[in-house]
Parts: C-alpha cells; sequence; structure tokens
C-alpha cells in the first residue's frame, strides 16, 4: 500500500513547555488510524502538525510522498475540526451552500459553481443523509445534524486522506452512529484513508484499525493486548520512544 | 416628482443607491465575521484623512481614501502579525485616528466645514466626488462579485477555506482593501460617523428574514438601498439631516422586521392552537 503520511522524529513545544518528541509513524493508504490520550497531550497539535497549520519544533513530516510544508495539492486532503459546527449554529446560509463551498477548487477563479458542483454537493448530503434538509438553514438544525452537514462538506471532493479531530464530540448518539458507520464503510469501500482524534477510547478500539497513543510527551502504537488494557484503563506505555521529561 | 427636479436630489439620490447596495454587501462578510470594529476603525481614520485633506487643500474624499487605506494596512499587519491581539490592535488604530482627527479639525479653518463630514451632507456632491463615488462602488460591486465565493468561504470557516484552496490572505487583503473604499468614499456623504451603521444594521435585519447566505446578501442589499431611498426622501421633504435619516429609517426596517416576525410567530401558534 501506498504511504499517505509519513512523520519522521518530530518534536513540538509551546515556549519552553514541551508538549511530545520523538515522534514517528507512517499511515498507508485506507488505514483508519485513532489517536487517542489524555486532555492537553497534544493530539490536537500532531494533527495541525500534519495539516501543516504549525511547524514542528523539529524533525520531518510527508503528505502524499511530498514534504507537508511545500505540500500545495489540498483538494487530496480533507479535515473536520473539532466543535466548528458550534460556531455555526447562527450563521446564515443552507445546509447545501455550505457543502457547495468546500468545491471551490473545481471551478477556476472567477466563476460560479455549476450543475456538475451542486449535485456532488447534494450526493455527500444524501451519503450522511441529510439530502431532504439541504435547503433548511443552519441555524434551524440540530448539534448532530450541522456536523452531519461538516462532513458532507468535507467529503464532498473526494478526499484520500481525511482528518478528523473529535468528530463525535457533544453530539447525539444517533448522530456517532451514522458518523462512524458511514466511515467505516467509505474506509472499507473506497479505501479513504482515515487519521482520527478522540477521546472515545472504546469507539477507537472497535472502528479503527491501528491505534496511537499520545502520552507523557510520546506517541506509541497499541498491540491488541495493550488495547485491552487500554480500555480497561490500565495501559502504561511500556516503551518510551524519546520521552519528553 | 418634485425631489428629481432638482439635479442636487437626483445626485444624492444616485450615491443613495449606490452606497446602499454595496455597503451592506460588503457589511455581511464584516458581521459575519465580528469585525464591525474594523468598520469604525476605518470610519474613524477616514476623519483623520478628511481634516488633513482639508488643511492641506486636497480633495477630503482623497484624504479620506489615504487615510483609510494606511489603517487597513496596519489592521491587516496585527491580524497577520499579532493574530491574538488583533483586536487591542485595531482599538488603537481606531483612538490614533480619533485624537490625529480631533487635533487636525482644530486647523481645519471652520468647524462647519469639518461637521458635514461627521453627519455626512449627501445633498452637497459636486461632479468630481459623484464621479469617484461611481467608479469607487462600481469597482467594489464588480470585484465582491467575482470574489463571491473567497469572501463567503473566508466568513464562514477561514481554515477550512484555506484547506480547499482559497488564496486566503489576498481574499483577506481585497476584502480589507473594499472596505476601507466603501468607507472613504461613504464618509462624504453618509458621514464618517455614521457609514459603519450602514454596514450593519440593513445585515442585521436581512439575517432576521433570509434563509440562506445568498438571500442575506441580496435582502441586504435591498434593505440598504431602501433604507437610503426613504431617508433622502424624509431628508427632502421634512428638512432632516440626510445621513442620520438614512440610518435611522434602516433601523425603523430592522424594528419592523423584527416585531413583524414575533407577531406572525405568535399568529402562526395561536392558528395552530385553533386548529387542533
Amino acid at each position: 500500500m501506498p504511504e499517505v503520511v509519513k512523520v519522521e522524529n518530530i518534536s513540538f513545544a509551546y515556549g519552553a513547555e514541551p508538549v511530545f518528541s520523538g515522534v514517528d509513524f507512517t499511515i498507508q493508504q485506507g488505514d483508519f488510524v485513532a489517536v487517542i490520550g489524555a486532555n492537553g497531550a497534544g493530539k490536537s497539535t500532531l494533527l495541525k502538525i500534519l495539516l501543516g497549520e504549525i511547524s514542528p519544533a523539529g524533525g520531518e513530516v510527508s503528505l502524499f510522498g511530498e514534504e507537508a510544508r511545500r505540500f500545495r495539492d489540498w483538494r487530496r486532503l480533507g479535515y473536520l475540526a473539532q466543535n466548528t459546527f458550534t460556531n455555526l449554529a447562527a450563521f446564515p446560509a443552507t445546509a447545501e451552500e455550505v457543502v457547495l463551498v468546500n468545491l471551490y477548487s473545481w471551478v477556476p477563479f472567477p466563476g460560479f459553481f455549476r450543475q456538475r458542483e451542486r449535485e456532488a454537493a447534494r450526493a455527500a448530503l444524501a451519503e450522511v443523509g441529510l439530502l431532504a434538509l439541504a435547503k433548511r438553514p443552519l441555524a434551524s438544525l440540530s448539534g448532530g445534524e450541522r456536523q452531519r452537514v461538516l462532513l458532507a462538506r468535507v467529503l464532498a471532493s473526494r478526499p484520500e486522506l481525511l482528518f478528523l479531530d473529535e468528530p463525535t464530540n457533544s453530539v447525539d448518539s444517533e448522530t456517532v452512529d451514522v458518523i462512524y458507520s458511514l466511515l467505516e464503510r467509505l474506509n472499507r469501500e473506497q479505501g479513504l484513508t482515515l487519521v482520527m482524534v478522540t477521546h472515545d477510547v472504546d469507539r477507537a478500539v472497535r472502528q479503527a484499525s491501528r491505534v496511537f497513543c499520545l502520552e507523557d510527551g510520546s506517541l506509541l502504537e497499541l498491540d491488541q493486548q495493550q488495547l485491552k488494557e487500554e480500555l480497561a484503563h490500565r495501559h502504561k506505555h511500556p516503551a518510551r520512544k524519546g520521552r519528553v521529561d | 416628482m418634485d425631489i428629481l427636479q432638482y439635479d442636487f436630489m437626483r445626485r444624492a439620490l444616485l450615491v443613495g443607491i449606490l452606497l446602499g447596495l454595496v455597503i451592506p454587501c460588503l457589511g455581511v462578510v464584516v458581521v459575519l465575521r465580528h469585525l464591525a470594529q474594523t468598520g469604525d476603525a476605518l470610519s474613524h481614520s477616514s476623519l483623520a484623512g478628511i481634516a488633513i485633506g482639508l488643511i492641506l487643500g486636497l480633495n477630503p474624499t482623497l484624504g479620506a481614501m489615504v487615510a483609510c487605506f494606511l489603517a487597513a494596512m496596519a489592521i491587516e499587519f496585527f491580524r497577520h502579525r499579532l493574530p491574538e491581539r488583533a483586536e487591542t490592535g485595531v482599538a488603537v488604530i481606531m483612538s490614533a485616528a480619533v485624537g490625529l482627527a480631533g487635533v487636525a479639525s482644530g486647523f481645519t479653518g471652520g468647524f462647519a466645514n469639518f461637521n458635514n463630514f461627521l453627519f455626512g451632507s449627501i445633498v452637497a456632491i459636486g461632479n468630481f466626488e459623484l464621479g469617484l463615488v461611481v467608479a469607487v462602488t462600481l469597482g467594489i460591486f464588480l470585484t465582491f462579485i467575482l470574489f463571491y465565493r473567497e469572501l463567503f468561504f473566508v466568513a464562514l470557516d477561514e481554515q477550512a477555506a484555506r484547506l480547499a484552496g482559497v488564496p486566503v490572505r489576498v481574499t483577506n487583503f481585497i476584502f480589507t482593501i473594499l472596505t476601507a473604499a466603501s468607507v472613504a468614499v461613504a464618509a462624504r456623504t453618509v458621514g464618517a460617523l455614521l457609514v459603519s451603521s450602514l454596514m450593519v444594521v440593513p445585515v442585521f435585519a436581512a439575517m432576521q428574514i433570509a434563509r440562506s447566505y445568498f438571500q442575506t446578501v441580496l435582502a441586504s442589499a435591498g434593505i440598504g438601498v431602501f433604507s437610503s431611498l426613504v431617508g433622502l426622501f424624509g431628508s427632502f421633504y421634512f428638512g432632516l439631516k440626510p445621513g442620520g435619516s438614512i440610518v435611522l429609517s434602516g433601523i425603523a426596517c430592522l424594528i419592523l422586521i423584527v416585531v413583524g416576525r414575533r407577531f406572525s410567530k405568535v399568529a402562526s401558534r395561536f392558528t395552530r392552537k385553533r386548529l387542533s
């Protein structure tokens, strides 16, 4: 399987406060990776480094074989940020408008969206089960429905690699089931590579093909025995590579 | 109509319609990005430019444009280099502009002249200013349409816009320049102290009734033009100050829409109860 993400010996610190160091891993096409860890362990920071939002203090990150700093082929990536749906509660836009705008790169500047983009946006809304609400304003949707609209937004552009930051945080259980079953299907049927930061260890173990744990400044991929211990809250890193003291 | 017999009123109506159309369009992005303070800072900066223009014997509207562009550049600098202090930076720029305008106004040789720019003098527009307003507002409108998708996406979610390939820095820069230009040309006509109201009030009224972003833009522009016309008619027939009348017309629209919506909600609840 081709290598989609390669991380070599990266470290990060907020000022003098180290967050993590010596982080190495590779992600192959079709992997479903869950990153777990306590609050403040640096999970979202790690995601932002992978996205090129922030630069690591040291080390290298490459996406699809290209150095992350130089990577510009954003249409191959999707990113569902944490809790964005709560900020959009009062934004005056329909579900369809929100999904459609992510197909920006499909129409060269200056231009307007055409039938092809509208159909793709509606197909993405159908995929998350919200086609009937396409013309409804965001303000009239529940928090869970807004989160599904945002998932439709990132899926509409058909990314090869999808980053998700706590995708089921603060949403109802129905939405949690819809989101996970859709992600599982896209991963299985279309080979979509998924990297998901989550607090939900139980879901991470059930859904993901690989589970990384970020703890005490180091990242470790957990094996089956460690996953069982993690579920029982007994996990401790047995080996710490490049631990931050 | 009596009002159209006068050349100065025909000019005022044309300027009112153009500003009423363009300023609320930009206002949609200003409101959705929580940048109302930026509009205020630019309008106060225009006062400093107007005062310096009057002192140097230059056209005050050109002075306002230069001051607004400089202030816009300073705001962009804060937003980029010190994003966590951008709000404070905008407040500092506004304070500096007000201070400069206050000092410079003492040398403008006639308070009445400077006072016209505080609350506007839409009915005293010369040929040069008319040409400037028409050229600038049409330029702004065209650029707004060309960058419609970019401005919408950046207002919705800047981070997602960047990942989707939107040139966010360029879009932000263009938006700031458009806002500065609109504030500068409106300062002479609507008034520097009132221009930010024209940027915010029609948008807030539109958001009460619109069901999409596109409808919000259309309704904001519609309410902006309607407020301008009502304000100018009121000013002509009742001898009111035009800038203030335009803003108060917008406020009246907002109140009517809010009350109307509340009334229709109560009425539909009552009808539903009766039917059940």
